[in-house]
């Protein structure tokens, strides 16, 4: 009864968004901007209705098989869904926020002239990524997570007519590609060896691996969350994907697509190697440092949250990494609202202020635009970790969690978490507050931004605010999150720290952040010279990935297919133009030397035939 | 199902007879060749369904003894699908290109039969005349209709097939002396070659395949082929042509040379083996690193698909038992390419560098075609590309040493860069030369169309493809 419900549950919630997609697409001429908007909200807001339906009808979880997809030597691959507590909760979260950001886009791309076929891409990208979180299989899970790639890909280069957008959507899809890499190995591991690639299969027979195969499985699923997630150096193309909209900044690049890494990582964390669970910990630190300490240097408002998002991305990574999955996927909830949050107030400033995204020409937009002021002020709370806010409860999960594995470990989390204070400070404080510093002239009188756009703002707050409930280390109750994820993945980490203590020293974290982001942010703006282009890393990357891979394609072109090989052809067609040249001398037309020749051969043949015999 | 492709080959070279003798028009000329294509095809299509089981189905040819080899055909499901598509394909051709003369007509129904014959060649003998045939219409179009450029490069590609042809020649003269049947089907059942020159065979054959599919260092003349080619014949040369090499493989190197196959044999034979297939996937890794560095879109498909070729070659190498899953990379990649290359040179300004850009504003719904082909061509799941890549890729990393499955996965990565950047490129890209907005027959955008739909239904349910292809497989 269950199972049949939840089939057609499942059809419906990712017929939904599929449906919008195509209908959009098919109407994109000849329907406005606000009724394509208001066919994919519905389309994604009822999935989102049916998300949660499922999780009050099938809490324990249930699975579903949709069709026979092929054949593989013995291995007989099929669509299925699974759903538990693990891609519930991703499901509702994805819905939930794209819902939201779709209505708010009604407003954000109310101006453009194909705002219409904007939703279609959105809808067609909520598809993709139920289909990701739902998968029963590595397989299934591999077509949403290239699906929600080739989705980015579409929305970042949306604005086509600039190049820079079309180069940085390439990029995105490329660096992803070989995160890709990784899935590919890891799913054809298991394929070669003729073994089926569903989750709880796949949890049984890794294990029994040689170690050499276990290693390099593990190694291809950290290479695919690397892409995904913006970890270590495939980060590159995080920061550039903010030339999309600002609502698929929030969407995709903040509160989805790029958390698939981490979802990854709880999926398979039976498959990973306890030898590569350090790796998953160092990866995760190190991106989180790195995109903390970047983001103080930025001057564009969305390039600070993007690099933000690798930050904390890092810490879910590095949670990962030392078994705090429960920490983990709590923080990537409460992470996804704040961020979402955060980005679309960000969008609603650059609405506000004609496009302009530079944070040295904003300032005192508190009067201004006060709705939005007041939202991402919740949200820069929330990330801050300031009680009793949402991300004060995920951010202390994690933190207990560090502080259990090891004391260098906190350490460099309580850093992280000291830079994500500076940083959104400085950032809410160069954007809101201060003397203004923008142009009537150019940027018009900056205006709150339409009620499609501030009551998304104002919900996500909201939720900011609330979510943390979902996983408080009440007194008399467990963590509601972590009871409901406990039967699919267990929680490694313990955690053997006063709960008031790390309190304590998240209030205290981020005061003393707020304290050193407000000194940046009024004293010195634009701090840490060199950090708004990296240091120069993306250049040093493509210095020793892209730029030798195309000089390699441009030299083998010239040098050896249209050189040394043509020239050869030519070369031996020359050579025997010259032999028929010299032979063409025995052509003397002399009849007595031919008879000679002739006579010459013959002899030779018989006696070759007599030495034979 | 066989005698009815004996029978259209029949038919065919009436057609072509008829084309070249009569004092046709050209818009007659292209009647016949509609009707000989479209007819043939619906034809396939009719007797697959009345008669499923004759997709399995074999002839021998009583009046066509030869040396005292007799002509056989043999009909598979995947022989099937890939005539099917040729048939297809060259009536799209015929009637959505404009041709030069009515012999372009000629040419264009030379090539369809001389690739029915290599696609259900039942011996040695009857696939090497195909084989031969099949680049002369090419050779002879680019002499004709070409440029001075294409002129020089028509020779070329004529002298290095003329050296795959000796060199399958030979190899046949030496089959032949074993057994004169010359079926694969009589190799396979007992007569089989002297170890020794079983490995000098299977080395001829390779050598010959590697020309036509073609793997370095024999690729030189394909990029400047696709380039110059005329464009009546472009997409058929691209899409199926391109697959013989392939095919050969898959249908002679397994029985000839069985040792080929045995990557886990030990000793100097897996050595052997491996060194193969070092080659071979060092040659797919090669191809995508200079597609890098083309100028044109059409170069760079060219050199993309020499990569994917190389793959496809080194999973026909594994033998009979991966037959189905070459099969389905040779569908897909005849699908996706007849595809790209039609649109792409329906385009103004295609061969120029920098004249391409812009199709989203100037023809929407082929730029939406473009790309839904070229996420399947760099294997994007939920196209047939993806199943197709999955499944040889599988064969791959199953047979072969893990650092021959490493080497092949880099293409992946590096095609799918090169293939964004052109898709890009074209689509969203602002052309240097300003172009009007195109117009193509509504019956161009139907077949179009069909590729979209058979690359997403086959990466859905590529079951269906595998049911087809699996029909008659592995072949002995």
């Amino acid at each position: 009864m269950a199972q049949g419900i939840a089939q057609w549950i499942t059809w419906a919630m990712l017929g939904l968004p599929l449906g919008a997609s195509l209908l959009i697409r098919w109407f994109q001429t000849r329907w406005s901007v606000r009724q394509a908007g208001w066919v994919a909200a519905g389309a994604i807001g009822s999935s989102a209705v049916l998300a949660m339906a499922l999780v009050v009808l099938v809490p324990q979880g249930v699975g579903v098989p949709l069709w026979h997809w092929m054949t593989l030597g013995e291995v007989s691959l099929s669509w299925a869904v699974q759903w538990d507590a693990l891609s519930l909760m991703m499901a509702v979260m994805v819905t939930v926020i794209a819902t939201l950001i779709t209505v708010y886009a009604m407003g954000y791309m109310a101006h453009d002239i194909r705002g219409a076929s904007f939703f279609a891409l959105v809808s067609f990208f909520v598809f993709w990524m139920l289909a990701l979180v739902s998968a029963d299989s590595l397989l299934g899970l591999f077509f949403g997570w290239e699906g929600v790639g080739l989705c980015s890909f579409l929305l970042i280069g949306f604005w086509h007519h600039h190049p820079p957008n079309r180069w940085a959507a390439i990029q995105a899809f490329v660096v992803n590609r070989v995160g890709d890499l990784g899935l590919w190995v890891a799913l054809l591991v298991p394929l070669a060896i003729q073994q089926p690639v569903g989750w709880a299969a796949l949890s049984a027979q890794v294990a029994s691996y040689p170690s050499l195969l276990q290693w390099i499985v593990g190694m291809g699923i950290i290479l695919a969350v690397c892409g995904k997630s913006a970890q270590g150096p495939l980060y590159v193309w995080l920061p550039n994907a903010m030339a999309g909209p600002t609502p698929v900044s929030a969407l995709i690049h903040a509160a989805t697509m790029v958390t698939a890494g981490v979802y990854l990582l709880a999926r398979t964390h039976m498959m990973m190697p306890p030898g590569l669970q350090g790796v998953v910990m160092g990866v995760g630190l190190g991106t989180a440092l790195l995109g903390g300490v970047l983001a103080l240097g930025q001057e564009d408002i969305k390039r600070v949250l993007a690099f933000s998002t690798m930050s904390q991305l890092g810490l879910m990574v590095m949670a990962c990494g030392i078994g705090a999955y429960h920490a983990a996927l709590f923080h990537m909830l409460t992470h996804a609202c704040f961020k979402a949050l955060l980005f679309l107030g960000a969008g609603s400033v650059i609405h506000g202020l004609n496009g302009e995204q530079s944070l040295a020409r904003m300032g005192g937009l508190r009067h201004r635009m006060p709705i939005t002021w007041v939202t991402v002020s919740v949200g820069v709370l929330a990330m801050m970790g300031v009680p009793p806010l949402s991300g004060f409860f995920s951010k202390d999960a994690i933190l207990m969690a560090a502080w259990s594995h090891s004391m260098p470990v906190f350490g460099l989390v309580v850093g992280v978490s000291l830079l994500t204070a500076c940083y959104m400070v400085r950032w809410w404080w160069l954007t809101f507050m201060g003397p203004s510093r923008y142009d009537d002239v150019s940027h018009g009188t900056p205006h709150e931004s339409p009620w499609v756009m501030t009551v998304p703002l104002m919900v996500l707050a909201g939720l900011s605010v609330v979510l943390g409930i979902l996983n408080a280390p009440l007194p008399s109750h467990a963590p509601l999150l972590s009871s409901w994820l406990s039967p699919v993945i267990s929680e490694l980490a313990g955690h053997h720290v006063s709960v008031w203590l790390m309190a304590l020293l998240g209030v205290g974290i981020a005061t003393l952040g707020s304290g050193m982001g407000w000194l940046m942010a009024t004293r010195a703006p634009a701090m840490l010279p060199g950090a708004g282009q990296q240091w120069g890393i993306p250049w040093i990357l493509a210095c020793l990935s892209a730029h030798p891979l195309r000089w390699a394609g441009v030299l083998a072109d010239r040098w050896v297919d249209r050189g040394l090989i043509q020239n050869s052809l030519t070369g031996v067609s020359w050579g025997i133009q010259w032999v028929g040249h010299r032979l063409r001398g025995l052509q003397t037309g002399r009849l007595a030397g031919y008879l000679v020749g002739w006579v010459l051969v013959l002899m030779a043949l018989l006696g070759s035939m007599v030495m034979a015999w | 199902m066989v005698a009815l492709i004996v029978g259209w080959i029949v038919a065919l070279v009436m057609a072509m007879v008829a084309v070249m003798v009569l004092p046709l028009s050209i818009k007659q000329a292209v009647r016949v060749g509609m009707v000989v294509m479209w007819g043939g095809a619906l034809a396939m299509l009719g007797t697959a369904l009345v008669a499923p089981a004759t997709l399995d189905s074999g002839i021998m040819l009583p009046w066509s003894y030869l040396f005292g080899v007799a002509l056989e055909f043999k009909v598979t499901g995947l022989s099937w699908v890939l005539s099917l598509a040729t048939l297809i394909a060259g009536g799209i051709l015929v009637g959505g290109v404009t041709l030069p003369s009515r012999w372009a007509v000629a040419l264009l129904i030379w090539i369809q039969l001389a690739l029915l014959l290599v696609l259900n060649a039942g011996d040695l003998l009857t696939l090497f005349i195909g084989w031969e045939w099949a680049m002369l219409p090419v050779y002879i179009g680019l002499v004709t209709h070409g440029t001075d450029k294409a002129k020089a490069m028509a020779l070329r590609m004529l002298m290095m097939m003329v050296t795959g042809g000796v060199l399958f020649l030979m190899a046949l003269v030496m089959v032949w002396v074993v057994s004169p049947s010359m079926t694969p089907l009589s190799l396979s059942n007992g007569a089989v070659l002297p170890p020794v020159m079983a490995w000098i065979v299977g080395g001829l054959f390779l050598v010959s395949f590697a020309i036509k599919t073609p793997l370095f260092p024999f690729h030189t003349w394909q990029a400047a082929l696709y380039e110059h080619c005329p464009s009546y014949c472009r997409p058929l040369v691209m899409a199926v042509v391109s697959k013989l090499g392939v095919w050969g493989v898959l249908q002679v190197l397994p029985v000839v040379t069985p040792g080929l196959g045995l990557a886990n044999a030990g000793g100097p034979v897996s050595l052997l083996v491996w060194g193969l297939a070092l080659w071979v996937s060092l040659s797919a890794l090669y191809a995508s690193v200079v597609a890098w560095g083309q100028s044109t879109p059409i170069r760079a498909l060219a050199y993309m698909s020499m990569s994917h070729m190389a793959v496809a070659f080194l999973g026909a190498l594994l033998g009979p038992s991966h037959g189905v899953m070459v099969g389905l990379y040779l569908v897909a990649h005849t699908v996706l390419v007849l595809g790209l290359s039609m649109v792409i040179q329906s385009q103004p300004n295609w061969n120029v560098t920098g004249g391409l850009g812009g199709m989203m504003g100037r023809s929407p719904w082929q730029a939406w075609v473009l790309l839904v082909l070229m996420l399947g061509f760099i294997g994007l799941p939920g196209t047939v590309g993806f199943a197709a890549e999955l499944s040889v890729i599988v064969a791959i990393f199953s047979s072969y040493p893990l650092i021959i499955g490493g080497v092949i996965l880099f293409p992946v990565v590096m095609n799918a860069w090169v293939g964004l950047r052109w898709l890009t490129e074209m689509v969203w890209g602002q052309p240097l030369i300003p172009v009007l907005k195109d117009d193509v027959p509504s019956w161009w955008r139907v077949a179009l169309g069909a590729l979209v739909v058979v690359t997403l239904v086959g990466g859905l349910f590529p079951w269906c493809l595998q049911r087809v292809i699996s029909v008659g497989l592995p072949l002995w």
